[in-house]
C-alpha cells in the first residue's frame, strides 16, 4: 500500500502506536509461554532442521549428505507411503468422527431440562483418562481372549473379533478408542451452544422453520468457530498420533497401524537414523501447516462469527 | 477476545502486566527445571587415567547393565566380591532396564558413558568410533582367549577388532508343558524330533482357548535355527548379500515349514502380545503348550514349581543338523573413559573365571568359560540339557552381528513375513520382493 499524503501517514503512525501498545500487553501476557517456547522447542527445531540435512547415528559426528535424507524418503523407503496412508486414514476417519459425535452429545445435553450438569460431567469423565493408561485399559478391553467386550458379543452370539491382532481391524480399533477422548470437545460445543441466543429460534418458530431445519440453519452455523478451533486441534494432534499404536499394537499387526509417527520413532531409535528421522519429522511438520493453513483459509467461507453478520 | 488496553499511559496497570507476567515465568520454570541428567561424569578430570586405585585414592567406576532386579543380583554378587578385593576401587551399577540402546549411545555421544557397560549390538556401537578396542588391553597382560567358546568370541568381534569380553550365554529351546501333552495323550517332544512331527504336535495341542505353539512373524531373528539347520541364511557371510541368499530354495521350504506352524497354532493370536518373552504368562497359566525361549525364565518357572515342564532341541528338517542360536554380550568400555586400567581389572574379573563362578550360580545362565561351564555340569542337568546341544552346533552369527543397518534389512523381511503368514503371499515371490529390497538398505 503506498501513501498519498502526508496527513494520512500522520494519522497511521499514531494508529499504528496505539496497536503497537494493544500488541504489547498481548505478548507481556503470551511472554512467559514465549520464552519456554524459545528456550526450550525453537533450538531443539533448528537442531534437528541441521541434522536432517546429514547421517548421524548419535555417535561420533554427522556427515553431511545434502537433500539425500528427503530424496530417500520418497524414493526408496518401502514404508514411507505406507505410513502415509495409514496415518491419513486415521486423521480423515477420527477426526470428522470426532466431531460429530461431540456435536451430537452436546446438542442432546443441550435439550436435557434437568441433570445437566450430571451428564456433562459423566460424559467428560472418560476423557480424563488419555495416553498409555487408556491404551492399557483398552488393551485388556479388546483383548481376543479374556475382554469384557469380545465376552459381551459372545453373550449375544456374536464371533469373537480380533479387535487389535486383525490387520483389517486394529486401525478402526484405535479409531474407536481415541474416540474415548470426545468429552474435552463435547464440553467447548456445550457451552458454544448455551450462548447461542433463543432468539433466534423464537424467530425461525414464528417462520415456521421444523427442528431439522433450525439445527442446520441455526445451531451448526453459529457454533462453527468452536467447529473450526475443535478442527484444528484435533487434525495436529491426530497426525502426531504414536501412544495408541505404540503400545497397544506396535504398529502391527502387518504394519496395519504402522503410523508415520512411529515410522519416525523406530528409525530414531531403532536405526539410529536420527538424520533421516529429523527429516521425515519436518516433513510432517510442513504438511501440517499446510493442511492446517488449508483449514484456516476455507474458514471464511463456512465460519461463521456473530459480530460480522456471517462470512467475512 | 481482545485485551482492551486503556488510551491514558496507565504506569499501574503497566507494573501490574510485568509482575504478572514476572509470577507467570517463575511458576513456568520452576515447572520445567530441577531435573538434572544422572548420567553426568561424577567421576572428575581429577582421577588421572593410569591410576588403578591401589595407590591410595579411591576410583569410582559406573558400570551399566540393562539387567534390574533379580537378573541383576548375580552381577552385583561378582560386583561386591570384585570390591572386596580391590579395595581401591569402588564400582557404581546403573541398571537401565528400557531403552538402553538409547541411553548408552547418547552417553556416548556427550562423553559421560559408564566406565563399563554391557554390549551386544557391536554393530551398532562400533562405526561412531566411540568403543575402545580390547585388542590392547589383552595384548598387555597376555590375557588368554583361548578359554572362552570360539564361536563366543566372534559375537565380541565386529570388523575383524575386538570389543568386549563375553558375560554369559543363552542359546534358545522349546518349552513344553507335560500337563497339557498327557490331556492331549501326546508322546513328550524328544532331541531330533522332526519338523512335520512339530506341526503334528500343535495341531494336536491347539484347541478353543489354548494354542499348541505360538509363532508370530514378527520375530525374524528367532527364525534363524530354523533357517540355518536347513542349509540355508538370510545374508551371506560377510553381512552384505540377501539376493540369492535370503530367497534361496532351502529357504522357500523352511518358510513354508513356518508358515504351517504359524496356520497349525494360531490363524491370529493375541497370546504373546501382551505379554513379554513370547507368551511366557500365556505359557505359565496353560494357554500355550510349547514355547520358544532362553534359559532365562526356567529358573523362575522352576522355583514356582506348578508347572511340570520339559525342554527339547528345535526340530529338524529331513536331513538337516542342529544350528541354534545364540544370546550372548559382552562388558566394553568407552574410548574416552578416565579410569581404563581400573575399568580393564573389572572387565577381567567378570568376564574370568570368579566373576563368571559367581554370576552363573544357581542356574543363571550357561558360562563362556570353557573350564567353568564344565565344573557347572549344566550340560548334565535335564532341563539345560536341550542348550547345550543346541550350542554344540552352532556355528553361525546372528545376521543383526553382520552387518550395522541389519535392524532395517530386517523390517523388509518381517513385512515379507507378515504378508506370507497373513495373507497367504506367495513365498518365492515374497522373499525375491523382500531380499531386493533388504539389499537396497544393505547395499
Amino acid at each position: 500500500m503506498t501513501q498519498s499524503n502526508a496527513g494520512h501517514t500522520l494519522m497511521k503512525r499514531s494508529f499504528r502506536r496505539k496497536r503497537l501498545r494493544e500488541n504489547a500487553a498481548g505478548l507481556f501476557f503470551i511472554s512467559p509461554w514465549l520464552i519456554g517456547f524459545l528456550l526450550l522447542m525453537f533450538g531443539p527445531m533448528m537442531f534437528s532442521l541441521g541434522i536432517s540435512f546429514t547421517e548421524w547415528n548419535m555417535v561420533g559426528s554427522p556427515k553431511f549428505i545434502g537433500l539425500k535424507n528427503y530424496i530417500h524418503m520418497f524414493t526408496n523407503d518401502p514404508f514411507y507411503f505406507k505410513s502415509m496412508i495409514v496415518t491419513f486414514k486415521y486423521v480423515f476417519i477420527m477426526v470428522p468422527l470426532q466431531v460429530i459425535f461431540a456435536i451430537l452429545i452436546a446438542v442432546l445435553l443441550n435439550r436435557a431440562t434437568y441433570g445437566i450438569k450430571f451428564f456433562r460431567s459423566i460424559f467428560y469423565l472418560p476423557s480424563l483418562i488419555q495416553g498409555v493408561t487408556l491404551a492399557l485399559i483398552f488393551s485388556w478391553m479388546l483383548n481376543d481372549d479374556f475382554g469384557p467386550i469380545n465376552y459381551m458379543l459372545e453373550l449375544v452370539g456374536l464371533p469373537r473379533v480380533h479387535w487389535l491382532t486383525d490387520p483389517n481391524v486394529a486401525l478402526y480399533a484405535l479409531i474407536f478408542i481415541a474416540l474415548w477422548g470426545v468429552g474435552s470437545p463435547m464440553v467447548l460445543y456445550l457451552s458454544a451452544l448455551r450462548s447461542v441466543s433463543s432468539e433466534y429460534y423464537e424467530a425461525a418458530d414464528i417462520d415456521g422453520a421444523g427442528p431439522v431445519r433450525k439445527f442446520f440453519n441455526i445451531t451448526i452455523p453459529l457454533i462453527t468457530p468452536t467447529i473450526l478451533f475443535n478442527i484444528l486441534t484435533s487434525l495436529i494432534s491426530a497426525f502426531q498420533t504414536i501412544v495408541l499404536a505404540f503400545v497397544l499394537t506396535g504398529g502391527g499387526p502387518a504394519n496395519s497401524t504402522y503410523f508415520y509417527s512411529l515410522h519416525v520413532y523406530r528409525n530414531a531409535f531403532t536405526h539410529f537414523k536420527m538424520g533421516y528421522a529429523s527429516a521425515m519429522a519436518w516433513v510432517m511438520f510442513i504438511l501440517i501447516v499446510l493442511l492446517t493453513g488449508l483449514v484456516l483459509a476455507s474458514s471464511k467461507y463456512w465460519v461463521h462469527y456473530e459480530d460480522d453478520g456471517g462470512g467475512r | 477476545m481482545s485485551i482492551s488496553t486503556s488510551k491514558g499511559k496507565s504506569r499501574n496497570k503497566m507494573w501490574l502486566m510485568l509482575s504478572l507476567v514476572a509470577a507467570l515465568c517463575l511458576g513456568l520454570l520452576s515447572a520445567c527445571g530441577g531435573k538434572t541428567e544422572s548420567g553426568a561424569n561424577s567421576s572428575g578430570a581429577a582421577v588421572n587415567g593410569g591410576n588403578k586405585g591401589t595407590e591410595g585414592n579411591e576410583v569410582t567406576l559406573r558400570f551399566m547393565t540393562w539387567d534390574s532386579g533379580q537378573t541383576l543380583q548375580p552381577y552385583q554378587n561378582a560386583i561386591n566380591a570384585f570390591m572386596e578385593k580391590n579395595p581401591g576401587i569402588k564400582v557404581k551399577v546403573e541398571s537401565v532396564p528400557d531403552n538402553y540402546d538409547q541411553k548408552l549411545l547418547t552417553s556416548l555421544a556427550s562423553d559421560t558413558a559408564p566406565d563399563v557397560f554391557m554390549a551386544w549390538n557391536y554393530p551398532l556401537y562400533v562405526p561412531g568410533g566411540a568403543l575402545e578396542d580390547m585388542q590392547a588391553w589383552v595384548d598387555k597382560d597376555n590375557y588368554d582367549l583361548g578359554k572362552y567358546y570360539p564361536i563366543l568370541m566372534d559375537y565380541m568381534k565386529y570388523d575383524g577388532k575386538l570389543w568386549g569380553l563375553p558375560t554369559t550365554y543363552s542359546t534358545r529351546a522349546i518349552y513344553y508343558n507335560k500337563k497339557l501333552f498327557d490331556e492331549a495323550g501326546v508322546p513328550y517332544p524328544q532331541d531330533g524330533w522332526k519338523w512335520d512331527e512339530f506341526v503334528d504336535t500343535v495341531h494336536k495341542l491347539t484347541k478353543p482357548g489354548q494354542y499348541g505353539f505360538i509363532m508370530t512373524p514378527d520375530d525374524v531373528m528367532t527364525m534363524q535355527p530354523y533357517v540355518w539347520s536347513n542349509g540355508g541364511d538370510m545374508v551371506s557371510e560377510d553381512g552384505q548379500t540377501t539376493e540369492g541368499v535370503l530367497n534361496s530354495a532351502e529357504n522357500v521350504e523352511t518358510m513354508t515349514f513356518l508358515k504351517q506352524l504359524y496356520d497349525a497354532s494360531s490363524k491370529i493370536n493375541s497370546a504373546g502380545k501382551f505379554s513379554t518373552n513370547n507368551g511366557l504368562e500365556s505359557f505359565q497359566t496353560g494357554q500355550i503348550a510349547m514355547f520358544d525361549n532362553g534359559m532365562w525364565p526356567l529358573g523362575d518357572i522352576l522355583k514356582e514349581g506348578k508347572l511340570d515342564i520339559g525342554t527339547v532341541t528345535h526340530p529338524l528338517p529331513e536331513g538337516g543338523s542342529l544350528k541354534g542360536i545364540i544370546h550372548t554380550s559382552g562388558y566394553s568400555m568407552p574410548k574416552t573413559g578416565k579410569n581404563k586400567e581400573a575399568a580393564w581389572e573389572l572387565i577381567k574379573f567378570m568376564s574370568g573365571e570368579e566373576g563368571i563362578k559367581i554370576i552363573t550360580a544357581n542356574k543363571f545362565a550357561f558360562s563362556p568359560v570353557i573350564s567353568v561351564d564344565e565344573e557347572n555340569g549344566y550340560a548334565k542337568d535335564p532341563y539345560l540339557e536341550a542348550f547345550a546341544k543346541e550350542l554344540e552346533g552352532s556355528d553361525k552369527l546372528i545376521a543383526s552381528m553382520r552387518n550395522e543397518k541389519w535392524s532395517e534389512a530386517e523390517d523388509m523381511i518381517r513385512a515379507g513375513v507378515q504378508a506370507i503368514f497373513y495373507n497367504n503371499a506367495d513365498i518365492q515371490s515374497t522373499l525375491d520382493d523382500a531380499a531386493k529390497q533388504a539389499q537396497a538398505v544393505l547395499k
